[in-house]
């Protein structure tokens, strides 16, 4: 491993190969930290927030990602141009992708995030897994490789398993390209195993579709699961801290869309032995940067290996709120090759910080993903601890080029029951009017009986369909909204000269209107 | 008047009044159960309205309302953290639900497989298409018993958002 020996260097410019909230928060940071920034856009991202607030802006042009923000070379060109001394690369996007890393390198720029060793490493979930059995580190049995095997066996040796079954794509994550199987009581054999090749199908096509890799693997599927993860930081000194835990585990279409930290379910000793699993993987890859490790975890409190993520997360606010930290600072301060300025047993988690992703959708219809025009995002500033990550404005558009998510609400409390009456009201305060989307239904969430008692399971969604159903709307509501709608309508038109016919059957408010007097 | 609307997609209906200036004051009236309300529009807080109710008993009650007209007819209300889309019908009663539950692509996107062929009979909920929108794989099922009659695209079409896929006709089978 090459460990530089020349001293720390000094980031003065960066690009941000990103959009959206990300880029606009790596911005505020950057600019706190006097460094520039030089943002991306394509053509139909004119005037979004990202663009705006960063030291320079570059017109990727137009066409589909591959052509845009995954394009490595022109990106890495751009950064030359540019004069940059390193790339952040947010999430998703080229943030995981060890060829990008190792040519931002090999162009003598910095990759903000780990060497493009350490990508590959943890990036590939069937390497991943083997260096975690090497460590000892607990891992869900399954079946890695079924491509080398005949469907027979594979089918064979995924019953001894136990089902159900997940089927999932072996390259990158956030939830695509994945499948539950689970054979029915009493099914024939020859059927079960149709079912089970059509579900691995659906997800080998769909792992095509967003990674264009095909590969997928097999997994005993872990009933009423918790999805918890550990945040990592590692620098160049060989040194390695967590940053405790966050609890993901309510997901749709598996996605998350709430975290929170401190996990409800933890423990001190649970979380000390996931904690210091999280660090031996960091060790042994002599990781540098923010990192994740991402565990489930059953109800009996047994937890497995799940994947590595070799960037920031979408949801580290919520670390940061509960640390007093501020990961995209740590971030720099390691890429320029300084030590981490703590000890472990400095690190504190105080509070609890919860966030809920706000996405374009409609969650009533199977979250069907949305589109239009965001006609006001806000209608009042929000309180104390309480922080709105977004990448747009009133009158942008939500297209189909981009991913659904519209912003990350995010509070702090001294409890968690305090935390969600924050975020009840916060949630108030973000209408995002314009687009359909999932608002109303993580207000639901956050009303759950199940939710306050801290039953967070990864099919929290599923097992609460119920209580998360569109509540039937009442009359008094109605009448509201009507009235709402007149005043809405016709405010400052002839304003005393309205007929008011009676239009439906029986007598109106304008018939018992008549002579009469209002106070 | 009786102020007919789609709330979400269900026709509503509402018994209220245009708005006058009494005393001046902005009023409208309502009624509901035969009781009659008085609404002021007492104020306007950051592009949200602010209505007063007034009971029979005299009671009083304040709401804030936001209020945004989008495209297509389709106007958003903001309620106390609940946003509702409201459509004004005025008298054509929606749209027949037939209509509504045509398999039509619900986001631009590109058809991945075609699970029916053209003379097949589908029972409501039976998966006929599967299409790719924003990288998630979407099913699109049969919203009513029928007969695929006609099949308007193939594999590794882009459609648009709202294009009929399929012609489905009702059928009981």
């Amino acid at each position: 491993m090459t460990q530089k020996k020349a001293g720390p260097i000094k980031i003065k410019r960066v690009l941000i190969a990103n959009r959206g909230e990300i880029a606009v928060r790596i911005t505020n940071t950057l600019k706190e930290l006097g460094i520039e920034t030089v943002a991306l856009r394509t053509d139909e991202e004119c005037g979004l927030p990202h663009t705006l607030v960063a030291n320079a802006c570059i017109n990727l042009g137009k066409g589909t990602l591959r052509e845009t923000y995954l394009n490595k070379n022109k990106i890495i060109e751009i950064a030359k141009s540019q004069n940059v001394d390193a790339i952040h690369p947010g999430y998703g996007l080229l943030s995981e992708n060890a060829e990008f890393a190792a040519m931002v390198e090999k162009a003598g720029l910095k990759f903000i995030g780990p060497r493009s060793e350490s990508i590959k490493a943890m990036g590939d979930k069937i390497s991943s897994k083997e260096r975690c059995l090497r460590l000892g580190i607990p891992l869900i049995p399954g079946i890695q490789n079924p491509e080398s095997m005949k469907p027979n066996e594979v089918f064979q040796k995924a019953i001894e398993m136990g089902p159900p079954l997940l089927v999932k794509a072996s390259a990158g994550g956030g939830g695509k390209g994945m499948r539950i199987f689970r054979p029915e009581l009493g099914e024939d054999r020859a059927v079960s195993q149709n079912r089970f090749f059509e579900v691995y199908g659906e997800a080998k096509r769909e792992a095509m579709a967003a990674f264009g890799d095909d590969r997928v693997m097999i997994e005993k599927y872990i009933e009423n699961p918790r999805h918890i993860e550990i945040q990592v930081f590692g620098d160049q000194h060989k040194q390695y801290r967590h940053l405790y835990e966050r609890e993901c585990s309510i997901q749709r279409r598996y996605q998350k869309i709430v975290e929170e930290s401190p996990s409800p379910f933890m423990t001190t000793e649970l979380r000390e032995k996931m904690t210091s699993d999280a660090l031996k993987i960091c060790d042994d890859i002599q990781y540098e940067g923010a990192g994740t490790i991402e565990f489930i975890v059953s109800p009996e409190g047994k937890y497995y290996f799940l994947e590595m993520n070799t960037r920031l997360q979408v949801e580290h606010p919520v670390t940061e709120l509960v640390t007093g930290l501020d990961l995209v600072a740590l971030q720099i301060l390691v890429a320029e090759g300084h030590p981490l300025p703590f000890k472990q047993s400095e690190l504190i988690q105080r509070g609890h910080a919860l966030e809920v992703r706000l996405c374009a959708e409609d969650p009533d219809q199977n979250f069907m993903p949305a589109t239009g025009k965001i006609l006001q995002v806000m209608n009042s500033s929000l309180g104390p601890n309480a922080r709105l990550d977004t990448g747009y404005i009133d009158g942008a558009e939500v297209t189909v080029s981009f991913d659904s998510m519209l912003a990350k609400l995010v509070v702090f409390a001294e409890s968690r029951p305090r935390a969600i009456q924050r975020m009840v009201e916060s949630l108030k305060k973000v209408p995002f009017l314009g687009v359909k989307n999932n608002r109303d239904y993580l207000m639901r969430i956050m009303k759950t009986s199940a939710f306050h008692k801290g039953e967070t399971y990864t099919n929290f969604v599923n097992i609460n369909q119920k209580e998360l159903g569109i509540p039937e709307v009442n009359q008094a509501t109605k009448d509201l909204l009507a009235v709402g709608m007149q005043f809405f309508r016709y405010r400052g038109k002839s304003q005393n000269n309205y007929s008011g016919k009676a239009g439906g059957s029986g007598p109106t408010v304008f018939d018992l209107l008549t002579g009469k007097k209002i106070n | 008047m009786k102020y007919q609307f789609l709330l979400n997609g269900e026709p509503s209906t509402a018994e209220v009044g245009l708005p006058q200036i009494v005393d001046e004051r902005e009023i409208v009236l309502s009624e509901t159960d035969k009781k009659q309300f008085v609404w002021e529009l007492v104020g306007e807080y950051q592009g949200y309205i602010i209505l007063e109710k007034k009971s029979p008993d005299g009671t009083v009650e304040r709401f804030m309302l936001g209020i945004k007209e989008g495209p297509g007819g389709v106007t958003y209300i903001d309620y106390e953290g609940k946003t509702f889309l409201l459509e004004e019908s005025a008298g054509k009663n929606g749209r027949k639900k037939e209509e509504d539950a045509k398999p039509r692509a619900p986001m631009p996107g590109k058809i991945l497989k075609i699970m029916k062929q053209r003379g097949d009979l589908v029972k409501k909920g039976e998966s006929i298409l599967i299409m790719e929108a924003m990288k998630m794989e979407h099913t699109i099922r049969a919203g009513f018993d029928g007969e695929i009659e006609d099949i308007f695209c193939k594999v590794g079409d882009q459609v648009q958002a709202g294009m009929e896929l399929l012609g489905l006709t009702k059928k009981d089978n």
